[in-house]
């Protein structure tokens, strides 16, 4: 259930990408970057509107560490970084290259946090990587 | 070295989906949605600052362009969910996968203004990789 839920996520996470992409050609990269934060906030606030029982977890922001508070900063950084690397490597690679440092660091953090990294996660990741790889490949000789 | 910068991108997506995750898990959805974007709206304005783009918010974009910044509200709260229930390399892995999936919808039909790339029936082994390598995860991780 969680599979599939995450994949209908990843599937969204293109679909955005995409539209990301075409409004960042329109208005630049950055003041995309600025109106989907916006976008975003307005749809966070009426979600808090609807859901407004959750928000006194706000309440404690003060106790919880600093760097908890990030997830936006680091998403913007991710948006930079990408508009700086995507011209210097074909685009293909770009992804496989994204997914692997995904992946590195996801199983550190299983092995860190959750102390379950397993010889058949390892064995998973390398069966996907070589599937992306094909794939990839594949996407690679048409353009040509 | 820009090989290096982009798998230190994916460093920075895994790490801010456990950051994000974490935020949800102790404050709440709705508060936690509520900073992340904050947080990017400040740093999207200093960079914009940084980086003097010119500004030139058009009143007429389409519609459709303001909704991704609504599906990041699902792909927080589901990232979030999943990473707490299924672990980190789980989660990306299956997003990855989501990913790949409607890339090739998405180049086979030509839909959101892409240039139409019809499906390669090559490209099945591949996916029959990514496949097994899915079911290993879930099952045997």
């Amino acid at each position: 259930m969680y599979i599939i839920i995450s994949i209908i996520a990843g599937a969204t996470t293109t679909i955005s990408n995409t539209l990301n992409s075409g409004l960042g050609k329109k208005i630049g990269k950055y003041q995309g970057a600025l109106v989907n934060f916006l976008t975003g906030l307005t749809v966070s606030i009426i979600y808090s509107i609807i859901n407004y029982k959750t928000l006194s977890g706000l309440l404690t922001i003060n106790t919880i560490p600093f760097y908890l508070l990030l997830g936006g900063v680091f998403g913007c950084c991710i948006v930079s970084l990408n508009n700086f690397v995507m011209p210097k490597i074909p685009v293909i690679y770009v992804s496989l290259l994204v997914f692997i440092g995904q992946i590195i660091t996801g199983s550190f953090i299983d092995k860190i946090l959750f102390d379950s990294l397993s010889i058949g996660k390892l064995i998973g990741v390398l069966f996907i990587s070589i599937g992306l790889y094909i794939n990839i490949l594949i996407d690679k000789k048409k353009e040509y | 070295m820009y090989k290096i910068l982009a798998m230190l991108i994916g460093g920075l997506l895994a790490t801010m989906v456990m950051i994000n995750a974490s935020l949800i898990d102790t404050i709440g959805t709705a508060g936690g949605l509520i900073i992340i974007h904050i947080g990017g709206l400040i740093a999207s304005g200093v960079i914009l600052l940084i980086t003097r783009e010119k500004i030139n918010l058009k009143s007429e974009l389409p519609f459709y362009y303001y909704i991704s910044g609504a599906m990041g509200i699902f792909m927080v709260i589901v990232n979030s969910i999943t990473f707490l229930k299924i672990g980190a390399s789980l989660t990306i892995a299956t997003t990855a996968i989501g990913q790949i999936l409607i890339s090739t919808i998405i180049d086979h039909y030509g839909l959101l203004g892409v240039n139409v790339n019809k499906f390669d029936t090559k490209k099945i082994i591949g996916f029959l990789f990514i496949f097994v390598g899915l079911v290993i995860m879930a099952y045997f991780g």
